[in-house]
Protein backbone atom coordinates (compact mmCIF):
# COMPACT_ATOMS: atom_id res chain seq x y z
CA UNK A 1 0.00 0.00 0.00
CA UNK A 2 0.93 3.71 -0.71
CA UNK A 3 1.10 6.45 1.81
CA UNK A 4 -1.42 8.11 2.05
CA UNK A 5 0.33 11.36 0.93
CA UNK A 6 1.23 9.57 -2.44
CA UNK A 7 -2.47 8.87 -3.07
CA UNK A 8 -3.30 12.49 -2.77
CA UNK A 9 -3.33 14.49 -6.13
CA UNK A 10 -1.72 17.39 -6.05
CA UNK A 11 -0.96 20.29 -7.55
CA UNK A 12 2.04 19.61 -9.88
CA UNK A 13 3.78 22.17 -8.23
CA UNK A 14 7.14 21.23 -9.50
CA UNK A 15 6.38 22.46 -12.96
CA UNK A 16 6.70 25.62 -11.96
CA UNK A 17 10.10 27.97 -12.54
CA UNK A 18 11.91 26.86 -8.92
CA UNK A 19 12.73 30.66 -8.24
CA UNK A 20 9.41 31.64 -8.57
CA UNK A 21 8.41 28.73 -6.18
CA UNK A 22 11.16 29.90 -3.46
CA UNK A 23 10.27 33.60 -4.38
CA UNK A 24 6.35 34.01 -5.25
CA UNK A 25 4.74 31.52 -3.79
CA UNK A 26 5.12 32.24 -0.27
CA UNK A 27 3.75 35.40 -0.23
CA UNK A 28 0.02 34.21 -1.23
CA UNK A 29 -1.55 34.52 2.63
CA UNK A 30 0.29 38.05 2.56
CA UNK A 31 -0.94 39.30 -0.76
CA UNK A 32 -4.41 37.31 -0.10
CA UNK A 33 -4.64 39.60 3.02
CA UNK A 34 -3.94 42.85 0.87
CA UNK A 35 -6.36 41.64 -1.62
CA UNK A 36 -9.04 41.10 0.77
CA UNK A 37 -8.49 45.04 2.32
CA UNK A 38 -8.19 45.76 -0.99
CA UNK A 39 -11.76 44.25 -2.77
CA UNK A 40 -13.11 44.05 0.78
CA UNK A 41 -14.68 40.31 -0.37
CA UNK A 42 -13.50 37.17 -0.52
CA UNK A 43 -14.83 36.20 -4.26
CA UNK A 44 -13.06 39.49 -5.41
CA UNK A 45 -9.94 38.94 -3.33
CA UNK A 46 -9.54 35.42 -5.07
CA UNK A 47 -9.97 36.28 -8.55
CA UNK A 48 -7.35 39.19 -7.40
CA UNK A 49 -5.22 37.26 -6.26
CA UNK A 50 -5.49 34.85 -9.33
CA UNK A 51 -5.06 37.28 -12.14
CA UNK A 52 -1.40 38.84 -9.91
CA UNK A 53 0.14 35.36 -9.59
CA UNK A 54 -1.17 34.72 -13.25
CA UNK A 55 0.51 38.18 -14.50
CA UNK A 56 3.60 37.64 -12.09
CA UNK A 57 4.58 34.11 -13.66
CA UNK A 58 4.23 36.01 -17.22
CA UNK A 59 6.61 38.30 -16.33
CA UNK A 60 8.66 36.76 -14.11
CA UNK A 61 11.46 37.10 -16.34
CA UNK A 62 10.94 41.06 -15.98
CA UNK A 63 11.62 40.51 -11.62
CA UNK A 64 14.69 41.83 -10.82
CA UNK A 65 16.64 39.29 -8.96
CA UNK A 66 17.73 39.86 -5.72
CA UNK A 67 15.17 42.56 -5.05
CA UNK A 68 12.12 42.48 -3.29
CA UNK A 69 9.62 40.22 -4.46
CA UNK A 70 6.83 40.60 -1.97
CA UNK A 71 6.68 44.28 -2.82
CA UNK A 72 6.78 43.42 -6.63
CA UNK A 73 4.08 41.14 -5.98
CA UNK A 74 2.43 44.11 -3.98
CA UNK A 75 2.63 46.35 -7.11
CA UNK A 76 1.38 44.11 -9.57
CA UNK A 77 -1.45 43.25 -7.22
CA UNK A 78 -2.28 46.98 -6.76
CA UNK A 79 -2.17 47.73 -10.32
CA UNK A 80 -4.26 45.22 -11.46
CA UNK A 81 -6.99 46.30 -8.94
CA UNK A 82 -6.76 49.50 -10.00
CA UNK A 83 -7.28 48.72 -13.63
CA UNK A 84 -10.02 45.77 -13.51
CA UNK A 85 -11.86 46.17 -10.16
CA UNK A 86 -11.39 49.45 -8.33
CA UNK A 87 -14.34 51.04 -10.49
CA UNK A 88 -16.22 48.62 -9.40
CA UNK A 89 -16.21 49.31 -5.25
CA UNK A 90 -17.98 52.20 -3.81
CA UNK A 91 -15.28 54.10 -2.29
CA UNK A 92 -15.69 55.06 1.37
CA UNK A 93 -16.94 58.73 2.03
CA UNK A 94 -14.95 61.90 1.49
CA UNK A 95 -13.69 62.83 4.98
CA UNK A 96 -13.01 66.15 5.92
CA UNK A 97 -9.54 65.63 7.66
CA UNK A 98 -9.92 68.85 9.52
CA UNK A 99 -13.34 68.07 11.13
CA UNK A 100 -11.23 64.97 12.50
CA UNK A 101 -8.56 67.02 13.76
CA UNK A 102 -10.94 68.90 15.36
CA UNK A 103 -12.67 66.62 16.90
CA UNK A 104 -9.08 65.06 17.97
CA UNK A 105 -8.07 67.94 19.76
CA UNK A 106 -11.20 68.18 21.59
CA UNK A 107 -10.64 64.41 22.91
CA UNK A 108 -7.37 65.21 24.11
CA UNK A 109 -8.64 68.61 25.62
CA UNK A 110 -10.46 66.34 28.20
CA UNK A 111 -8.21 63.63 28.19
CA UNK A 112 -5.37 64.64 29.73
CA UNK A 113 -4.44 61.35 30.89
CA UNK A 114 -3.58 58.59 27.61
CA UNK A 115 -3.24 55.60 29.45
CA UNK A 116 -7.22 55.86 30.59
CA UNK A 117 -7.93 55.58 26.59
CA UNK A 118 -5.49 53.32 26.39
CA UNK A 119 -7.28 51.37 28.74
CA UNK A 120 -10.54 52.24 28.02
CA UNK A 121 -10.33 51.43 24.23
CA UNK A 122 -8.49 48.71 24.33
CA UNK A 123 -11.19 46.86 26.65
CA UNK A 124 -14.58 48.18 25.10
CA UNK A 125 -13.64 48.37 21.43
CA UNK A 126 -15.06 45.02 19.42
CA UNK A 127 -13.16 43.44 16.47
CA UNK A 128 -15.98 44.16 14.05
CA UNK A 129 -15.90 47.69 15.44
CA UNK A 130 -11.96 47.61 14.41
CA UNK A 131 -12.78 46.34 10.95
CA UNK A 132 -15.63 48.85 10.70
CA UNK A 133 -12.91 51.46 11.33
CA UNK A 134 -10.47 50.69 9.50
CA UNK A 135 -12.37 49.83 6.28
CA UNK A 136 -14.22 53.52 6.68
CA UNK A 137 -10.53 54.91 6.13
CA UNK A 138 -9.93 56.69 2.70
CA UNK A 139 -8.51 54.24 0.56
CA UNK A 140 -4.70 55.86 0.33
CA UNK A 141 -4.50 55.73 4.30
CA UNK A 142 -6.13 52.82 4.79
CA UNK A 143 -3.45 50.62 2.30
CA UNK A 144 -0.51 52.85 4.13
CA UNK A 145 -1.32 51.71 7.07
CA UNK A 146 -2.31 48.00 6.66
CA UNK A 147 0.91 47.16 4.92
CA UNK A 148 2.82 49.21 7.78
CA UNK A 149 0.85 47.57 11.11
CA UNK A 150 -0.63 44.24 9.63
CA UNK A 151 2.12 43.16 6.46
CA UNK A 152 4.69 44.98 8.90
CA UNK A 153 6.61 46.81 5.52
CA UNK A 154 9.29 49.56 5.91
CA UNK A 155 8.16 53.15 4.73
CA UNK A 156 10.54 52.32 2.94
CA UNK A 157 8.91 49.69 1.02
CA UNK A 158 5.60 51.34 1.25
CA UNK A 159 7.15 54.43 -0.69
CA UNK A 160 8.73 52.37 -2.95
CA UNK A 161 5.22 50.17 -3.67
CA UNK A 162 2.71 53.36 -3.29
CA UNK A 163 5.16 55.51 -5.51
CA UNK A 164 5.32 58.17 -2.79
CA UNK A 165 8.23 60.06 -0.87
CA UNK A 166 8.81 58.94 2.43
CA UNK A 167 7.73 61.82 3.66
CA UNK A 168 4.12 61.47 2.64
CA UNK A 169 4.22 57.76 4.15
CA UNK A 170 4.70 59.21 7.38
CA UNK A 171 2.17 61.66 7.28
CA UNK A 172 -0.61 59.39 5.56
CA UNK A 173 0.44 57.04 8.59
CA UNK A 174 -0.21 59.77 11.24
CA UNK A 175 -3.29 60.97 9.85
CA UNK A 176 -4.79 57.50 9.09
CA UNK A 177 -3.62 56.65 13.28
CA UNK A 178 -5.47 60.02 14.21
CA UNK A 179 -8.85 59.09 12.40
CA UNK A 180 -9.07 55.75 13.67
CA UNK A 181 -8.17 57.06 16.92
CA UNK A 182 -11.52 59.32 16.99
CA UNK A 183 -13.45 56.76 15.66
CA UNK A 184 -12.24 54.07 18.22
CA UNK A 185 -12.87 56.76 20.95
CA UNK A 186 -16.51 56.81 19.55
CA UNK A 187 -17.08 53.15 19.82
CA UNK A 188 -15.40 53.22 23.33
CA UNK A 189 -17.87 56.24 24.94
CA UNK A 190 -21.20 54.38 23.08
CA UNK A 191 -19.78 51.12 25.22
CA UNK A 192 -20.92 53.88 28.20
CA UNK A 193 -17.62 54.98 28.71
CA UNK A 194 -17.96 58.10 30.49
CA UNK A 195 -15.61 60.83 29.04
CA UNK A 196 -15.88 63.12 31.95
CA UNK A 197 -15.38 60.91 34.51
CA UNK A 198 -12.52 59.14 33.58
CA UNK A 199 -11.19 63.05 33.02
CA UNK A 200 -11.86 63.93 37.05
CA UNK A 201 -9.57 60.73 37.83
CA UNK B 1 12.80 69.87 17.56
CA UNK B 2 9.46 71.91 18.18
CA UNK B 3 5.87 70.20 18.17
CA UNK B 4 5.57 71.12 14.06
CA UNK B 5 8.40 68.66 13.40
CA UNK B 6 7.41 66.35 15.78
CA UNK B 7 4.11 65.38 14.36
CA UNK B 8 6.04 65.16 11.26
CA UNK B 9 7.66 62.41 12.93
CA UNK B 10 5.66 60.96 15.49
CA UNK B 11 4.69 57.91 12.99
CA UNK B 12 8.02 57.19 11.94
CA UNK B 13 8.83 57.04 16.26
CA UNK B 14 6.09 54.82 16.34
CA UNK B 15 7.23 52.41 13.78
CA UNK B 16 11.17 52.83 13.93
CA UNK B 17 11.38 54.11 11.40
CA UNK B 18 13.74 57.06 11.78
CA UNK B 19 17.33 57.54 11.97
CA UNK B 20 19.42 57.67 15.36
CA UNK B 21 20.05 61.48 15.31
CA UNK B 22 15.91 62.42 14.15
CA UNK B 23 14.98 59.77 17.21
CA UNK B 24 17.41 61.53 19.55
CA UNK B 25 15.79 64.93 19.24
CA UNK B 26 12.05 63.50 18.95
CA UNK B 27 12.81 62.05 22.63
CA UNK B 28 14.43 64.69 23.54
CA UNK B 29 10.84 66.88 22.82
CA UNK B 30 8.92 64.05 24.39
CA UNK B 31 10.27 64.18 27.17
CA UNK B 32 9.11 67.94 27.89
CA UNK B 33 5.86 68.62 26.00
CA UNK B 34 2.79 66.71 27.26
CA UNK B 35 0.46 67.74 24.43
CA UNK B 36 3.14 65.64 21.99
CA UNK B 37 3.58 62.76 24.59
CA UNK B 38 -0.43 62.60 24.94
CA UNK B 39 -0.54 61.94 20.58
CA UNK B 40 2.67 59.71 21.31
CA UNK B 41 0.70 57.51 23.04
CA UNK B 42 -2.28 57.45 21.45
CA UNK B 43 -0.67 56.49 18.67
CA UNK B 44 0.93 53.97 19.71
CA UNK B 45 -2.28 52.58 21.04
CA UNK B 46 -3.77 52.97 17.68
CA UNK B 47 -0.61 51.22 16.64
CA UNK B 48 -1.16 48.43 18.78
CA UNK B 49 -5.18 47.83 18.37
CA UNK B 50 -4.51 47.80 14.61
CA UNK B 51 -1.85 44.95 14.72
CA UNK B 52 -2.99 42.92 17.74
CA UNK B 53 -6.75 42.46 16.75
CA UNK B 54 -6.72 42.86 12.63
CA UNK B 55 -7.25 39.47 11.91
CA UNK B 56 -5.38 37.89 9.13
CA UNK B 57 -7.28 35.72 7.09
CA UNK B 58 -4.89 32.91 5.88
CA UNK B 59 -5.27 32.14 1.97
CA UNK B 60 -7.16 28.94 1.74
CA UNK B 61 -5.65 25.98 0.13
CA UNK B 62 -8.14 25.21 -1.85
CA UNK B 63 -7.85 28.39 -3.87
CA UNK B 64 -3.69 28.22 -3.19
CA UNK B 65 -3.82 24.43 -5.47
CA UNK B 66 -6.35 26.34 -7.78
CA UNK B 67 -3.47 29.43 -8.53
CA UNK B 68 -1.03 26.82 -8.91
CA UNK B 69 -3.25 24.71 -11.34
CA UNK B 70 -3.69 27.44 -13.25
CA UNK B 71 -0.03 28.89 -13.55
CA UNK B 72 0.66 25.29 -14.63
CA UNK B 73 -1.33 25.20 -17.16
CA UNK B 74 0.56 28.32 -18.71
CA UNK B 75 3.58 26.03 -19.14
CA UNK B 76 3.88 24.31 -22.67
CA UNK B 77 2.21 21.33 -23.46
CA UNK B 78 5.32 19.26 -22.77
CA UNK B 79 6.32 20.74 -19.77
CA UNK B 80 2.81 20.23 -18.68
CA UNK B 81 3.02 16.70 -19.66
CA UNK B 82 5.84 15.58 -17.08
CA UNK B 83 4.26 16.81 -14.04
CA UNK B 84 1.24 15.15 -15.13
CA UNK B 85 2.93 12.03 -15.34
CA UNK B 86 4.54 12.07 -12.00
CA UNK B 87 1.19 12.22 -10.49
CA UNK B 88 -0.45 9.16 -12.38
CA UNK B 89 2.77 6.90 -11.13
CA UNK B 90 1.81 7.75 -8.00
CA UNK B 91 -0.92 6.12 -8.27
CA UNK B 92 -0.82 2.27 -7.35
CA UNK B 93 -2.61 0.94 -10.07
CA UNK B 94 0.60 2.02 -12.38
CA UNK B 95 3.42 0.25 -9.58
CA UNK B 96 2.91 -3.14 -11.19
CA UNK B 97 5.04 -3.91 -14.22
CA UNK B 98 2.56 -4.60 -16.74
CA UNK B 99 0.00 -2.58 -15.16
CA UNK B 100 -2.90 -2.10 -17.87
CA UNK B 101 -3.72 0.43 -16.44
CA UNK B 102 -7.19 0.36 -16.36
CA UNK B 103 -6.27 3.29 -14.27
CA UNK B 104 -10.02 4.12 -14.27
CA UNK B 105 -12.67 2.95 -12.18
CA UNK B 106 -14.02 4.51 -15.20
CA UNK B 107 -17.31 6.51 -15.93
CA UNK B 108 -19.18 8.00 -18.75
CA UNK B 109 -21.18 11.16 -18.43
CA UNK B 110 -23.39 11.80 -21.02
CA UNK B 111 -23.73 15.62 -20.47
CA UNK B 112 -23.48 17.59 -23.47
CA UNK B 113 -20.98 20.13 -23.90
CA UNK B 114 -22.17 23.75 -22.61
CA UNK B 115 -23.03 26.51 -25.38
CA UNK B 116 -20.68 28.41 -23.05
CA UNK B 117 -17.64 26.31 -23.64
CA UNK B 118 -16.11 23.43 -21.62
CA UNK B 119 -14.69 25.43 -19.06
CA UNK B 120 -18.52 25.92 -17.83
CA UNK B 121 -19.30 22.21 -18.62
CA UNK B 122 -16.07 21.66 -16.59
CA UNK B 123 -17.35 23.52 -13.50
CA UNK B 124 -20.52 21.84 -13.15
CA UNK B 125 -19.33 18.53 -13.55
CA UNK B 126 -17.34 18.94 -10.66
CA UNK B 127 -19.85 20.30 -8.55
CA UNK B 128 -22.14 17.72 -9.51
CA UNK B 129 -19.53 14.59 -9.01
CA UNK B 130 -18.27 16.35 -5.37
CA UNK B 131 -21.93 16.65 -4.72
CA UNK B 132 -22.40 13.21 -5.10
CA UNK B 133 -19.14 12.03 -3.51
CA UNK B 134 -19.51 13.92 -0.39
CA UNK B 135 -23.37 12.22 -0.22
CA UNK B 136 -21.40 8.55 -0.75
CA UNK B 137 -19.28 8.88 2.12
CA UNK B 138 -22.41 8.49 4.77
CA UNK B 139 -23.05 5.06 2.64
CA UNK B 140 -19.85 3.26 3.60
CA UNK B 141 -19.80 1.64 -0.42
CA UNK B 142 -17.00 -1.03 -0.46
CA UNK B 143 -13.58 0.47 -1.49
CA UNK B 144 -14.10 -0.30 -5.05
CA UNK B 145 -17.32 1.07 -6.62
CA UNK B 146 -18.82 1.64 -9.81
CA UNK B 147 -22.05 3.67 -10.67
CA UNK B 148 -23.70 3.40 -13.68
CA UNK B 149 -26.71 2.36 -15.63
CA UNK B 150 -25.11 1.11 -18.15
CA UNK B 151 -24.96 -2.93 -17.89
CA UNK B 152 -21.86 -3.79 -19.98
CA UNK B 153 -19.93 -1.13 -17.54
CA UNK B 154 -21.06 -2.86 -14.79
CA UNK B 155 -20.17 -6.45 -15.92
CA UNK B 156 -16.79 -5.09 -17.07
CA UNK B 157 -16.11 -3.53 -13.96
CA UNK B 158 -17.22 -6.75 -11.95
CA UNK B 159 -15.08 -8.81 -13.70
CA UNK B 160 -11.92 -6.63 -14.22
CA UNK B 161 -12.21 -6.32 -10.27
CA UNK B 162 -13.50 -10.17 -8.99
CA UNK B 163 -15.94 -8.11 -7.11
CA UNK B 164 -18.96 -10.47 -6.10
CA UNK B 165 -21.41 -8.28 -4.51
CA UNK B 166 -21.99 -5.47 -6.80
CA UNK B 167 -24.21 -2.77 -4.87
CA UNK B 168 -26.19 -0.40 -7.10
CA UNK B 169 -26.76 3.28 -5.89
CA UNK B 170 -29.77 4.82 -5.70
CA UNK B 171 -29.34 8.54 -6.92
CA UNK B 172 -30.39 10.91 -9.60
CA UNK B 173 -27.20 11.58 -11.06
CA UNK B 174 -26.55 13.55 -14.45
CA UNK B 175 -23.70 10.86 -14.30
CA UNK B 176 -24.05 7.53 -15.99
CA UNK B 177 -21.58 6.64 -13.90
CA UNK B 178 -18.36 7.39 -11.99
CA UNK B 179 -15.70 5.37 -10.32
CA UNK B 180 -15.01 6.64 -7.07
CA UNK B 181 -12.32 5.07 -4.55
CA UNK B 182 -12.59 5.34 -0.77
CA UNK B 183 -9.50 6.23 0.82
CA UNK B 184 -9.27 6.92 4.00
CA UNK B 185 -9.89 10.55 4.00
CA UNK B 186 -10.66 11.76 0.69
CA UNK B 187 -12.85 10.49 -2.49
CA UNK B 188 -10.45 10.33 -5.49
CA UNK B 189 -12.77 9.96 -8.44
CA UNK B 190 -11.58 8.29 -11.52
CA UNK B 191 -13.52 9.57 -14.21
CA UNK B 192 -14.49 9.41 -18.09
CA UNK B 193 -16.51 12.13 -19.14
CA UNK B 194 -17.15 13.36 -22.70
CA UNK B 195 -16.61 16.24 -23.56
CA UNK B 196 -17.60 16.49 -27.36
CA UNK B 197 -20.17 14.43 -29.33
CA UNK B 198 -18.43 11.22 -28.97
CA UNK B 199 -15.38 11.57 -27.12
CA UNK B 200 -14.48 10.24 -23.91
CA UNK B 201 -12.04 11.72 -22.35
CA UNK B 202 -10.65 10.06 -18.68
CA UNK B 203 -9.34 11.77 -15.80
CA UNK B 204 -8.15 11.34 -12.68
CA UNK B 205 -8.14 13.22 -9.69
CA UNK B 206 -8.78 14.43 -6.17
CA UNK B 207 -12.45 15.38 -6.66
CA UNK B 208 -11.91 18.60 -4.34
CA UNK B 209 -9.47 19.85 -6.90
CA UNK B 210 -11.12 18.95 -10.19
CA UNK B 211 -12.16 22.22 -10.68
CA UNK B 212 -10.37 24.29 -12.38
CA UNK B 213 -7.72 21.73 -12.60
CA UNK B 214 -6.41 22.06 -16.48
CA UNK B 215 -6.42 18.58 -17.18
CA UNK B 216 -9.11 19.21 -19.63
CA UNK B 217 -6.85 20.55 -22.02
CA UNK B 218 -4.16 17.72 -21.08
CA UNK B 219 -5.96 14.92 -22.78
CA UNK B 220 -7.55 17.06 -25.67
CA UNK B 221 -4.08 17.39 -26.74
CA UNK B 222 -3.33 13.85 -26.16
CA UNK B 223 -6.76 12.99 -28.06
CA UNK B 224 -5.88 15.67 -31.30
CA UNK B 225 -2.64 13.62 -31.50
CA UNK B 226 -4.42 10.18 -31.37
CA UNK B 227 -6.33 11.06 -34.45
CA UNK B 228 -3.36 11.16 -36.57
CA UNK B 229 -1.48 7.92 -35.10
CA UNK B 230 -2.38 5.11 -33.01
CA UNK B 231 -1.42 5.78 -29.95
CA UNK B 232 0.87 8.04 -27.98
CA UNK B 233 3.76 6.96 -25.98
CA UNK B 234 5.23 9.11 -23.47
CA UNK B 235 8.55 7.84 -21.55
CA UNK B 236 9.36 9.10 -18.05
CA UNK B 237 11.94 7.31 -16.07
CA UNK B 238 10.98 3.74 -15.58
CA UNK B 239 7.95 4.15 -17.06
CA UNK B 240 6.33 4.72 -20.15
CA UNK B 241 2.69 5.75 -20.60
CA UNK B 242 0.56 4.90 -24.10
CA UNK B 243 -2.27 6.50 -24.58
CA UNK B 244 -4.82 5.06 -27.28
CA UNK B 245 -8.22 4.99 -28.18
CA UNK B 246 -10.90 2.64 -27.44
CA UNK B 247 -13.83 2.46 -28.77
CA UNK B 248 -13.39 6.50 -28.17
CA UNK B 249 -12.41 5.91 -24.68
CA UNK B 250 -9.02 7.62 -23.98
CA UNK B 251 -6.94 5.02 -22.28
CA UNK B 252 -3.80 5.78 -20.74
CA UNK B 253 -1.58 2.31 -20.04
CA UNK B 254 1.85 2.25 -18.02
CA UNK B 255 4.52 0.19 -18.66
CA UNK B 256 7.65 -0.46 -17.12
CA UNK B 257 10.11 0.35 -19.71
CA UNK B 258 12.26 -2.31 -19.33
CA UNK B 259 9.43 -4.86 -20.53
CA UNK B 260 9.80 -4.30 -24.29
CA UNK B 261 7.68 -7.46 -24.21
CA UNK B 262 4.60 -5.93 -22.92
CA UNK B 263 4.75 -2.95 -24.75
CA UNK B 264 5.01 -4.63 -28.01
CA UNK B 265 1.98 -6.96 -26.66
CA UNK B 266 -0.06 -3.60 -25.67
CA UNK B 267 0.24 -2.16 -29.41
CA UNK B 268 -0.36 -5.57 -30.81
CA UNK B 269 -3.89 -5.31 -29.20
CA UNK B 270 -4.66 -2.37 -30.93
CA UNK B 271 -4.92 -4.26 -34.52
Amino acid sequence: MLQDSERIVKPPIENLDEEFRKEALPHMDALYNFALQLTQNSDDAADLLQETYIKAYRFWDKFEKGTNCKAWLFRIMKNSFINFYRKNIKSPEKLDYDEIEEIYETIKSNEQNPHNLDREIYENVFDDEIMTAIKSLPEEFRTVLLMCDVEGMSYEEIADFMDIPIGTVRSRIHRARKLLAVKLYDYAKSRGYNVDEIGKE
Amino acid sequence: MDCKEFQEYISALVDNQIDDIKRKEAEEHLSRCALCFFDYKIENLVKKIVSFKFHKSPCPEVLKNQIIFSLVSKRSFSEQLLGYIKLLLANKYLKTSLAIGVLLIAAILLIKPSENGNEKYYSELATVIYQNCKELKNHNYPEKTIFTTNPVIVQNFISANGISKPKLPKTDWVVLAAGIENYDEYYAAHLLFKCEEDTVYMMECDVDKLYKSGYLQFFKEIHNDLEKQKFVKIDYNDFSIVFRLEDNVLMAFAINSNNQHAFEELIASLD
